[in-house]
Parts: structure tokens; sequence; C-alpha cells
């Protein structure tokens, strides 16, 4: 003895629920499957014409179906020959009594938000107990979350950039960075502060790297920065410009042999090894020394270029090895 | 109290009254920054203050201030986001209210980091209902208030509200009396579920 149930209780507790004749014919329909199939029209139909199984495999003939009692079936709906491959259906069909046919519920799956945007549905085309749309709620929430969180990171990324490049240290060894230094050196040129420029460029450096690594290459750079700090004084303003190239101010101090004397220190220091997982790293300096007193009106890049100069002067003659820029020669 | 208070709080009083009269209220409340963050905590405190300064810059009290607060989280379109989140509470302006209950659960559900009281309704017959919310400060009920007042708009029905509220040690609870004297007074604004999804 079963059940009987009126058209509106099945419309409402299933509305997109299909049922077939014994012989496979569509004999009703709910009303939210109507709503997604517009201008077919299904009752009367072979339900094998109107609608493809996609899974199981192999469902050619409606007998097939009797088969299926309770399993998961992913349906499309046809039209003409084709098939709807944009909006797979989820159902399950569950055989009536004796030889009253099968009941089909279908639901839209996970094809939801695609099904609600092109057929426009309401929260009235779902049964009420059906939490798909909380589910659809939680889409929209989420995105929106979603975005608050996006421009969130948006502005952090902004902020860091901007700490960034207003910051006026090297992040990794600590000194003072390029911008730092060249702001120094436009005070002290503007101020006519006497002062001595003192460039350094690792030698070896690039060694280092492609035999121990980048972290090797790191100690090395951190290493050197602890020398060129502890030869100079604290007055003094030492900044990392480029990969291993180091500028170093002495304010105030425009004895020769004195910064010979440094630059014989730095290049010791230099010199000796930095030991990284066991293996030592050998690197030294070529150095290039400018005055301020040199020029009736310094420059920052004027000064910096002749210190260049000087420094390759260095290089050329054997690296490991300071010169003083020659003024007129 | 969570970012998104304090930035919704911050919306309404710029889309309300403009750039310079917030501007004017963080200054007062002792901030040292103009915009708040949706998903960053800030100190209770903090909140406390800006809707003392907002209170005193715009002439207006608390309460009724916060009225409009809840008013313009519904009803402007820079807010469309909230009004559709509570649409989804159903179909109807009674089927919304019964919603309120579940309030509370699905703002968790959506940000679990942002508490707000939770929300007890009791439907008292006719067409009369009242909504209870508990909270440690005064202030969520002249909220609701402006909601439920919006909202019903939205839905096209006719109420009355009264706010009263009573304290019991650090425990604030207010009463929000809302009587429904229309379902349909007049013609509500649509409701689509797809309009709220990108494309």
């Amino acid at each position: 003895m079963g059940i009987h149930l009126p058209h509106n209780v099945l419309d409402t507790l299933m509305p997109m629920h299909v049922l077939v004749t014994a012989d496979g014919v569509i004999s009703q329909t709910g009303p939210s499957l109507q709503k997604i199939t517009p201008g077919l029209d299904l009752i009367g139909h072979a339900f094998l014409d109107m609608f493809y199984i996609a899974r199981p495999f192999g469902v050619r003939h409606f007998e097939d179906i009797y088969a299926l009692d309770a399993s998961k079936l992913r349906v499309t709906i046809k039209s003409g020959a084709r098939h709807d491959d944009r909006l797979f259906l989820r159902g399950s069909a569950m055989r009536l009594q004796a030889d009253d046919g099968v009941i089909i519920n279908l639901s839209l799956g996970i094809s939801v938000v695609e099904a609600v945007r092109r057929f426009d549905l309401s929260a009235a085309d779902f049964a009420p107990t059906d939490p798909t749309v909380d589910m659809l709620y939680l889409i929209e929430v989420n995105n929106a979350a979603f975005g608050e969180s996006k421009k969130l990171n948006l502005r952090l990324q902004g902020a860091k950039q901007q700490a960034e490049e207003e910051a006026l240290t090297d992040a990794l060894t600590g000194l003072k960075n390029r911008r730092a230094l060249d702001m120094t050196l436009k005070n002290l040129t503007e101020d006519k502060t006497p002062f001595a420029l003192m460039n350094v460029d690792l030698d070896y450096f690039k060694a280092v790297n492609d035999t121990h690594g980048h972290a090797a290459g790191d100690l090395v750079l951190e290493r050197v920065a602890e020398v060129l700090c502890s030869e100079t004084r604290s007055t003094d303003h030492v900044a990392r410009v480029g990969g291993d190239e180091f500028v170093v101010i002495f304010e105030g101090l425009l004895e020769l042999e004195m910064l010979g004397n440094i630059a014989k220190r730095i290049i010791k220091g230099f010199e000796e090894p930095v030991h990284f997982e066991g293996e030592a790293c050998h690197v030294s300096a070529s150095i290039g020394v400018t005055l301020s007193s040199f020029y009736d009106q310094p420059t920052p890049d004027r000064m910096l270029g002749d210190a260049d100069a000087a420094l390759y002067q260095s290089k050329k003659d054997g690296r490991a090895r300071h010169t003083v820029f020659e003024p007129g020669a | 109290m969570f970012g998104l208070i304090n930035r919704a709080i911050q919306k309404f009083v710029q889309d309300s009254y403009g750039d310079t009269k917030w501007g004017e209220i963080t200054v007062l409340a002792g901030l040292d920054f103009r915009e708040f963050e949706s998903m960053l905590p800030y100190d209770d405190a903090m909140t406390d203050e800006v809707l003392r300064s907002a209170a005193l810059i715009l002439d207006k009290d608390r309460d009724a201030l916060l009225e409009d607060l809840g008013a313009y989280l519904v009803t402007h379109p820079n807010m469309e986001v909230v009004r559709r989140l509570l649409r989804y509470g159903g179909r109807g302006f009674e089927e919304f209210l019964l919603s309120l209950d579940e309030l509370n659960d699905r703002v968790k559900l959506a940000i679990p980091d942002l508490e707000i009281p939770q929300i007890a309704l009791q439907a008292h017959g006719n067409g009369a209902f009242s909504l209870k919310a508990v909270s440690q400060r005064s202030g969520y009920g002249a909220v609701l208030e402006g909601i439920v007042k919006a909202v019903a708009d939205d839905y096209g029905a006719l109420v009355l509200t009264e706010l009263d509220s009573e304290k019991n040690g650090d425990r604030i609870t207010e009463h929000l009396k809302v009587e429904l004297l229309e379902v349909s007074f007049s013609q509500g604004r649509d409701f689509k579920l797809a309009g709220g999804m990108r494309n």
C-alpha cells in the first residue's frame, strides 16, 4: 500500500521532479524544471528523448533506469540531437509501485550558480528545505569578504612598497643605502663640509656566489659590512650602493696617508676567509679615493665618478689595492 | 570591535555627511588614521570614541545616529551587498523577521571574527513581534531598528517600531517591538538571486 501524492505536494517538496510512466514517457514535471527548460514541451515525450543520462554509463533504454534504483545520476537536457553540456543536473530515480513507472528527482547540483543566472531563478524555485539558497548566500558573502581581504592586501602591499622606497638602510647589511648616500653627499657638498670619498668594490665576489651559492654570498656581504663599520668612525658614513659595491664618506678627513692606512686595513679585513658550511670563501677589495678639496665646486656626481675611475685603476693594477684619484691627470 | 563595524560607521558618515565631517570626527576621536580596515580588529574603546565624536560633530544623539546607520546599510547603493545578504533571509518581510533568529549564525558562517549579539525573535500574534538583543554595550538595538524599518520598505511592508533597553549589571538587553501593519503596503524593491554574482 503506497501513498498517493497530489500534484502540489510533489511540486513543493520536489520542484524539479519528473514522473515517468512504465513505458518511459514523461507524465508530470515540477515547476522549477519547467523554468530551466524554457520552450521545451516535456510532457508526453519519452524521457530519454528529452534527457541524456551521462552517468552511469550505458543507459540507452528506459528499462535500464529500473536497474538504477537510488543511484546518483548525472543528467543533461537534450535539445534536438544535442544536449546542454553547460548544465549538468544531479538526479536520483526511484521506481514506484508495480507498474506506476519511475519518479526522478533532479537538482541543479554544482551547476546552480550558472542556472540561477541563466534562468533567473528565485528562492521560490527551490524547496523550502533545500539549502541551495543558503549556499548562494555563502558564495555571495564569500565574494564580498574575499574582495575586502584583497583590497586590504593591495593596500598593505602598497604601504610596504612605499616604506621600502622611503627606507634609508640596506635590508641585508643594515648599512645606509643608495638613497641615504645621495642625501648625505648632497648635504655635505651644499654645506661645503670637507670630506673624503672612498669607493669599495669586492673582488672575487662572483666566484663565491657561483661556487658556494647566494647564502654564502650574503654571509660574505654581512661580514664585509662589519669590517667597514669597525674600520671607520661612528661619524663616517658607510653605504652599500650595489650588489658588491660600497661607499664610505669620511667627514672632515682629508689626509691621504691616514686614508691609505684605513684602505689597507679594510682590504686586510676583507681577505680574512669567511667560513660557510665548512668551506672558506675568499674575497678582497679594490678601492678608489677622492677628496672634496680636489675640487673648486665638488658635486656628488663628479666625486663618485672620479672615485670610480680610481677604483678601476686599482682593478687594472691587479686588485686588492687602493688608488687615489689624481686631479688634472 | 571588528573592522567591518568601524568601517560601516566611517562609510555611513562619509556617504551621508561628507569626507570633511569624517575627518573632523577622526581628529576629535583622536585617531591617527582616517580609514578603518574592514578585516582588521580594533579596540572597542575606539568605536565608542568615534560614535561619541560623531554624535557631537553631527549634532545628533547616539541612538538616532545608529538608527540612521542601520537604514544606510540597507538603502545606500554603496551597501547593496548588505541589503542583498539580508534579503536572503526570506521571501517576505515576515519570513525575514523569522530569519533574524539565524542572523548570528549566518554572520558567523560568513565572517567568524565578526561578533554581533544573539537576536531572539518572539511573535505575539496579530503582526506583533519583538526582537531581543543582549550584549555588553548599547547601540545594536538602534542599528537593528534602522535595519528593520528599511528592510520593511524594501519588501514593501509597513511597520511601526519601538525601542527600549534595560541594564542588568554589565549586560544590556535591548527590546525592539515591531508591529507589522501591512504586508504589502507598497511595491517593494526587486531581489534576484543572480543579482550578486559576478560574470
